[in-house]
């Protein structure tokens, strides 16, 4: 390791959860740059497990549902155990564009699948989709500059933690009512 | 119909640290391009193919290029001998020449001798695995995207792409972007006293 390379492996999972927590408190609409929107939500496929200062090995998974697996009270408790979001499937859309895709803790794109409102009229399809997969990566570089930013920053990330933890203090407690409410 | 064409994908991203151009990018591909090597060695070659398909050998730029992309592959082939098929072999022949020679027991150079030879006869009579991965590059932008994110694989294109395009080659990971960003924001110190969240000790303050 360099002297500029510092590895912190947990960091894009912290980046993987703050944009779960963006996206249900802040509705998922991030601006890459002045009126340029990107949305972003959850859609299936959560992966939790345990960092530093977490239990051990500690490893959730979610998915389907009716509700969709964000909503779930288990998700609620793994984030109240210490999980940290490691891996998920996304929907995004910016203009035109709308992506299917997973991210994980490498901040690897799987899966990646297109669809364009203006994709006839395209003169060269792949070209479109290589050019898309690449908006995409930068979408994301761009995102995880913004969420490094507020994080090595230590009042701002103070706020933003303190944010988090009244996100699940919330989330559970939607469980802890929905566990009271008499089953249909 | 490309390999990138059909299907969902995954990417690894890279970025080089210089252009090579276009004419040198597609003379590099042409001189790496994949070979199937004579021998029937156990292991991994490897090398460039066109756009198309595994056996692609045209990289004409009216073929390669595509909008602002270099689109080309990376073919793997893998030639292994399964371990149990490998056992199972070696103990045939052990018992042949056990029955042949009227022996109970073969010496363990024997055995050895025996071993090397059963797996370079079954090498010969395998079918490598071959699989090519898509990678496209954007000139302009200095960035490069393969369609795998398995380790072997990354591994081998690296060494691949640094040995065709005399370029340096920073993969784009979250560690690497970490530590990019951190220097960019002046935030090393803070990089480095980072602790994990951990919203359990969080409630619980």
């Amino acid at each position: 390791m360099n002297e500029i390379e510092i590895d912190r492996p947990f960091l894009p999972a912290e980046f993987l959860t703050w944009l779960w927590f963006r996206c249900e408190e802040h509705g998922g609409t991030f601006e890459l740059s002045p009126g340029d929107e990107f949305a972003l939500a959850i859609d299936d496929g959560l992966k939790l497990h345990s960092w530093e200062g977490g239990d051990g090995d500690a490893r959730a998974a979610f998915e389907g549902g009716t509700t969709g697996p964000t909503v779930r009270p288990e998700a609620a408790r793994a984030l109240a155990e210490g999980l940290l979001l490691s891996k998920a499937r996304f929907v995004a859309a910016r203009g035109s564009r709308e992506w299917t895709f997973t991210l994980d803790y490498r901040l690897d794109l799987g899966g990646v699948k297109v669809k364009d409102a203006d994709e006839e009229e395209a003169v060269d399809a792949l070209a479109e989709k290589l050019a898309a997969v690449h908006e995409l990566r930068l979408a994301i570089e761009h995102l995880y500059g913004a969420f490094l930013t507020d994080r090595l920053n230590a009042g701002a990330w103070r706020l933003e933690v303190y944010r988090m933890t009244e996100w699940v203090r919330g989330k559970l407690r939607k469980r802890a009512k929905s566990a009271l409410e008499p089953s249909p | 119909m490309t390999i990138l064409s059909k299907g969902a994908m995954s990417v690894r991203a890279f970025r080089l640290t210089k252009n090579p151009g276009q004419d040198f990018a597609l003379a590099q591909l042409e001189a790496g391009a994949f070979a199937a090597p004579e021998s029937c060695e156990e292991g991994t070659v490897a090398g460039w193919v066109g756009p198309d398909h595994l056996f692609d050998g045209d990289f004409n730029a009216a073929r390669v290029r595509r909008g602002p992309y270099l689109v080309f592959g990376l073919r793997v082939d893998t030639r292994r001998v399964p371990a149990p098929v490998l056992q199972a072999h070696t103990q045939i022949a052990i018992e042949e020449v056990l029955e042949s020679e009227g022996l109970q027991r073969l010496p363990a150079r024997r055995r050895r001798e025996i071993k090397l030879q059963t797996k370079r006869e079954l090498l010969a009579e395998v079918t490598p695995a071959q699989k090519a991965y898509g990678v496209f590059w954007n000139l302009e932008s200095r960035r490069v995207f393969l369609a795998s994110t398995s380790r072997t694989v990354v591994e081998i294109f690296r060494a691949r792409f640094r040995q065709s395009f005399d370029t340096g080659l920073e993969e784009l990971s979250a560690h690497h972007l970490t530590s990019k960003l951190a220097e960019q924001l002046g935030a090393r110190a803070e990089l480095l006293d980072a602790r994990a969240l951990n919203l359990k000790q969080e409630l619980a303050s």
